[in-house]
């Protein structure tokens, strides 16, 4: 770079020198242009990062996670539903109050879920038509339980078949919709933990450039001034380079933090998902035992498929143990079912004439059902706690990028400007 | 339908052709022009034959799904030689003392197959306790053996339609049955794998309509949708009709009731005794039209049981003839059927 060009100065015509080469002056403002942009990107980068991750764990928690839940309590709620509507008609004529409760309690609680589930996803067009078909189907539903029960207190087989074809329809149409729901928020919910946990590649890239534009910066003023340090840029490299470190830092600190969560997640996933096939398998467990083997054995496979998908190594001890429990118990009803001793299933069921007894199948699941409640809110506290501290982690991005950022702008331009000073 | 046993041969004769059944169902849940088009489809397709079932989706018109031969009838080449009414073996005065009668005696229990779902044939009542016209003709075999009518005495075992001769040739001592009494037809072809009573009842195939319908028989009922169970001769004797129905199959035959309740049939073909059991369990209903096609009852046991079915013949000869028979009729279908005599037993030997 030539050094000549002196006279010069702003306000004095085009900053250019003969053969068209810039003066010294217009090069040291070129200098500081490039010097602010390259330090004020660094600092929006990692602000900006930072705080789209915040954004990103706070929707994760605080949104995604809690409609997936509610939209699992929705379907736990149905699915139980219909496993009490069927075992109640496994007891005789009529069931016990306790059950009649039971399913009662569970209808109006999957009617609030629904409305909350509906509320929330109102923004949402293909989850909300899939909640209003649930919303139209519920009805239906309840028609037809309340048709079996009637036939049943006058003891009609035909109430097996209403039963069976309310079953059906919670089954194929009601809950395979809920079961949508919540696969999308499901992935809704994983893709704002990857937000919040991925690689900062944008913080690294921009630093790089950044790096290069200011080692131009440097190796010009350098030419220009014959100076080798120019303390002001120099001090806006430190403080950017400070904001890229505490940038990092932060983002690894709150990608463990998210990884613990989703780890947490997992588990609250796991138990929720376990409790639903638990109630599935009650159900069809009572179907079998209602339809007396004349559906081929459909009912059992279904039993034992959703007895099998609950995985037992996410599960806590209580859990499997409890789980264990069933699963022996269920077993042994359908040995004596193989035998066609159905009388003797029911009892081993629901106890005999219906008596509630701790060794029944339906006692075993209602504790299995218990712990795994238990286990559930015990990681989703887990859970809520890991999420905040992962948020709290990327909480100053939102301030000290843009303030390292125009920090080491006003020192990087203040520097520069005492060597534009020589030339005035 | 005419007989539990048809579904049976009904559903092999199904799987040699290949055809994908669909059971009991969803469908009834479809939007009604859906369900129409489905209906409408399926008739133009399958030859008149409406499935429902336990499966969730909509039956895809397939050329298994079409029910066609009459299964009620023997195999060819010997239908000419074979009356399914007569071919039972006749009592004899040392029956009681045989091997296989002893052998039951020793177990101290008679273990019988039934089914738990027909009501006032075979069922559970309100506490829990088999019934039924099929059950008390067990239980004649049961006092004759222990001189008593006591549940320590017998064990019943439900079987489905599928099991009701594996159940008499099975191995499985936890499986097997000395006999089975399940509204079980006797033809030639079963006659080939178990040993048959007498016929201790001739069913026919009849009609089960809403009160205020109008219908009187399946004259009347062309281009109508009319349930039986997958598997029956009902259901092709529905389709074949000159009048034309629609054949509507379920698997069970309750849900052919609630088919009917729901508008989605209008009519039920089966056995008169199952079209009782219906009709008792709703009161808007009523069996009517001409019978078509009978069906005798018999009980089955294991074909190395010669000595047991010829005591059961005895026992049958017995009820038959001291006014047993009447009573236990008169108490279940009696009402809904209308008078009738017991059948008279022929014998092969």
């Amino acid at each position: 770079m030539s050094a000549g060009g002196h006279g010069s100065g702003p306000g004095s015509g085009p900053p250019v020198a003969r053969g068209g080469r810039l003066t010294t002056p217009a090069r040291l403002w070129a200098v500081l242009f490039t010097a602010v942009v390259a330090l004020v990107a660094v600092g929006a980068t990692c602000g900006a990062t930072l705080a789209a991750r915040q954004d990103s764990e706070t929707r994760s928690a605080a949104t995604a996670q809690r409609l997936l839940v509610n939209v699992d309590e929705l379907y736990h709620a149905l699915a139980d539903a219909d496993a009490t509507a069927a075992t109640a008609l496994l007891v005789g004529p009529v069931p016990p109050a306790p059950m009649q409760q039971e399913y009662l309690s569970d209808i109006t609680q999957a009617e609030d879920a629904l409305a909350s589930a509906s509320r929330d996803l109102a923004g949402d067009p293909t989850a909300s038509a899939r909640l209003s078909e649930v919303a139209r189907r519920m009805p239906l539903y309840t028609a037809e339980i309340a048709t079996a029960q009637a036939d049943n207190r006058l003891g009609f087989p035909v109430a097996g078949a209403y039963l069976r074809e309310a079953s059906k329809l919670m089954h194929d149409q009601i809950l395979t919709r809920v079961k949508d729901v919540a696969d999308q928020e499901t992935a809704a919910h994983a893709h704002a933990q990857a937000n919040a946990s991925g690689f900062p590649v944008w913080i690294l890239v921009v630093a790089l450039l950044a790096v290069l534009a200011l080692a131009a910066v440097a190796r010009e003023l350098s030419r220009s001034t014959r100076r080798r340090v120019n303390p002001g840029v120099a001090l806006g490299v430190l403080v950017a380079l400070g904001v890229v470190v505490w940038s990092l830092v932060a983002v690894s600190s709150a990608t463990a933090g998210v990884h613990r969560a989703q780890a947490d997640f997992d588990r609250v996933e796991a138990m929720l998902q376990g409790r639903d096939d638990l109630a599935l398998a009650d159900s069809y467990q009572s179907l079998t035992l209602v339809d007396r083997g004349e559906d081929g054995g459909a009912d059992f496979k279904a039993e034992q498929a959703a007895l099998g998908r609950i995985d037992l190594l996410k599960l806590d001890n209580a859990s499997g143990l409890a789980l264990a429990k069933v699963s022996t118990g269920m077993n042994q009803v359908s040995l004596t079912v193989q035998d066609g001793d159905y009388s003797k299933a029911v009892d081993m069921v629901v106890g005999h004439g219906g008596k509630a007894a701790p060794d029944t199948v339906s006692a075993t699941s209602a504790a299995c059902d218990a712990a795994l409640a238990a286990a559930y809110k015990a990681d989703q506290a887990a859970y809520t706690a890991d999420a905040g501290a992962a948020g709290s982690a990327l909480g100053g991005g939102l301030w000290i990028g843009p303030a390292g950022a125009l920090l080491a702008a006003l020192a990087a331009a203040y520097g520069i400007n005492r060597r534009l000073a020589e030339y005035r | 339908m005419q007989g539990r046993e048809r579904r049976e041969r009904g559903m092999a004769s199904e799987t040699r052709r290949g055809g994908a059944r669909r059971g009991r169902g969803s469908r009834r849940w479809a939007l009604p022009g859906t369900a129409l088009a489905t209906v409408c489809v399926l008739s133009a397709c399958s030859g008149g034959l409406v499935e429902v079932g336990a499966h969730p989706s909509v039956a895809v018109p397939q050329p298994g799904s079409v029910v066609t031969g009459s299964p009620s009838q023997a195999p060819a080449g010997s239908a000419a030689a074979c009356v399914p009414a007569a071919l039972s073996l006749r009592p004899t005065a040392g029956d009681a003392a045989s091997a296989d009668v002893t052998r039951i005696k020793e177990r101290d229990k008679l273990i019988v197959g039934v089914a738990q779902d027909q009501y006032l044939t075979g069922y559970l009542d309100s506490s829990g306790v088999e019934s039924g016209f099929d059950i008390d003709i067990a239980r004649q075999v049961e006092q004759a053996i222990f001189g008593t009518q006591d549940a320590a005495h017998i064990q019943f075992k439900a079987v489905t339609n599928a099991q009701r001769i594996s159940a008499l040739q099975t191995a499985d001592p936890n499986q097997a049955v000395d006999m089975v009494v399940d509204t079980f037809t006797i033809t030639c072809d079963r006659a080939n794998q178990v040993l048959f009573s007498s016929v201790y009842y001739n069913a026919r195939q009849r009609l089960l309509v809403l009160k205020n319908s109008g219908y009187k028989s399946l004259d009347d009922l062309g281009g109508k949708n009319v349930c039986a169970q997958y598997g029956s001769t009902s259901l092709e004797r529905i389709r074949d009709h000159p009048s034309h129905p629609i054949a509507y199959g379920v698997t069970n035959l309750t849900d052919c009731l609630v088919a009917l309740q729901q508008g989605q049939v209008d009519a039920i073909s089966t056995d008169d005794t199952i079209l009782a059991g219906l009709a008792r369990q709703d009161p808007n209903t009523a069996v009517v039209g001409p019978a078509f096609g009978a069906e005798p009852y018999g009980i089955a046991v294991s074909r190395d049981s010669p000595g047991l079915i010829r005591f059961v013949n005895g026992v049958l000869e017995q009820i038959r003839g001291d006014g047993t028979w009447q009573k236990i009729y008169d108490n279940w279908l009696g009402p809904l059927l209308g008078a009738q005599q017991p059948p008279p037993a022929q014998y092969a030997h």
